[in-house]
């Protein structure tokens, strides 16, 4: 029983044709379906149909985040915990998007939406399940293995955050304060034993700072700058290091303003991690370990 | 490919620009400060006004550009390229 990672995302993107083609080519996604108006994809060493959904929109943005529960009846049983937590729930029916099943549905208090699912088709990592060599033929682009994390934004971080802890489990690895000392402009919350599933910023409603996929070692980051470059692929910072969760990382757009990010590294988590805190003063550290300022538009651009 | 004029309000400068090339990107290389975003239509901080003249606005995200925006004239530079001489008012 239990949350086992962030299973999927789903965004929106209004530069259709150019982003397709990007998550496929530049990213190295691999397509497993599409309709009228969505592409299906999965990071090659993801065994399930897909991670993320790109929608076909007027917009940018986020459509959804979806956890992937253990087992069938943690359906149940966390639709259960949310409805006594105070939180309006409804069900995605199975087969309303292509490989899935029956979802539980509900909105964050940073106005997100979010589904638990436990049934989705599997469609493998491209390698046998008997003595596999490292990684498939045919990998193109970036090739991230996993989609790693995202930051989500909103007024009520610490609804958000509580929301998570409580209901789901989640601990948090680190937090930012604001100048006041005590209240939180951001958290970082783990669910699996990364630093990070889900992280929570201030910032509007309903908005997403970046979607991340997880890169193995630093040489693949120069590598995915290097494949940025060659696409003309808008850079917004990196490659560099955080403070927060020590990861390293490139921070980049998609051709419809959604922020993507490659990240490697950062540390192991267990449930009995502690919380570290980042004071205010500390922002530009905490975010960029070595120029230790922010840019404004990593603070101001969201989707 | 063909050039225009692309006079720039409240700088009083006049930059030259191609139909080919959005606005955004003749800014940068002129100097001129149009602040950058996410280069995608996507966010809306290169928000720009059409004082005059005719443009192609390109991929513009709605929920930042809505459509009574751009029947005032505004665009986004990262996404819009003249298709005439231009008068633009970079500041809010």
């Amino acid at each position: 029983m239990g949350i086992m990672r962030l299973g999927r995302v789903q965004l929106r993107c209004h530069n259709w044709e150019k982003s397709v083609e990007y998550y496929k080519k530049v990213i190295g996604l691999v397509e497993t379906a599409r309709d009228e108006n969505h592409v299906y994809l999965k990071a090659w060493d993801e065994y399930d149909h897909h991670s993320v959904i790109l929608e076909k929109s007027d917009s940018a943005g986020l459509d959804h985040l979806a956890l992937k529960v253990k087992d069938e009846a943690d359906l149940d049983y966390y639709e259960q915990k949310l409805i006594e937590y105070g939180v309006q729930v409804t069900r995605t029916p199975a087969g309303m998007r292509i490989a899935e099943g029956e979802a539980v549905r509900f909105q964050l208090p940073t106005g997100q939406y979010m589904e638990l699912y436990h049934q989705i088709e599997v469609v493998g990592n491209g390698l046998p399940l008997t003595n596999p060599d490292p990684w498939p033929d045919g990998l193109v682009g970036i090739h991230p293995p996993r989609l790693d994390h995202l930051l989500i934004s909103g007024e009520d971080v610490e609804g958000t955050t509580k929301l998570l802890q409580e209901v789901f489990g989640f601990g948090m690895s680190e937090k930012v304060l604001l100048d006041d000392g005590e209240s939180m402009l951001a958290t970082w919350l783990f669910v699996t034993n990364t630093a990070h599933d889900i992280a929570v910023i201030k910032g509007p409603n309903a908005g997403v700072h970046h979607v991340a996929f997880y890169l193995d070692e630093w040489n693949d980051i120069r590598k995915a700058a290097d494949i940025m470059g060659k696409n003309h692929v808008s850079i917004d910072i990196g490659p560099t290091r955080h403070g927060i969760t020590r990861g390293t990382t490139i921070y980049f757009f998609d051709p419809s303003g959604n922020r993507n990010e490659v990240f490697c590294g950062g540390y192991i988590t267990y449930a009995d991690f502690p919380t570290i805190t980042w004071t205010f003063d500390s922002l530009g550290a905490a975010i960029f370990y070595y120029n230790k300022e922010l840019n404004e538009r990593f603070t101001s651009v969201f989707s | 490919m063909s050039s225009y004029c692309i006079k720039v309000e409240p700088d009083e400068r006049t930059i030259i620009g191609n139909d080919n090339d959005f606005i955004l990107d003749t800014a940068i290389r002129n100097g001129v400060k149009i602040k950058v975003g996410c280069k995608g239509g996507g966010c809306g901080i290169c928000k720009i006004q059409i004082l005059e003249g005719e443009v192609d606005r390109g991929h513009s995200a709605r929920s930042v550009l809505p459509l009574n925006e751009i029947e005032e004239g505004y665009a986004l530079a990262c996404q819009t390229k003249p298709n005439t001489d231009v008068v633009i008012n970079i500041r809010k």
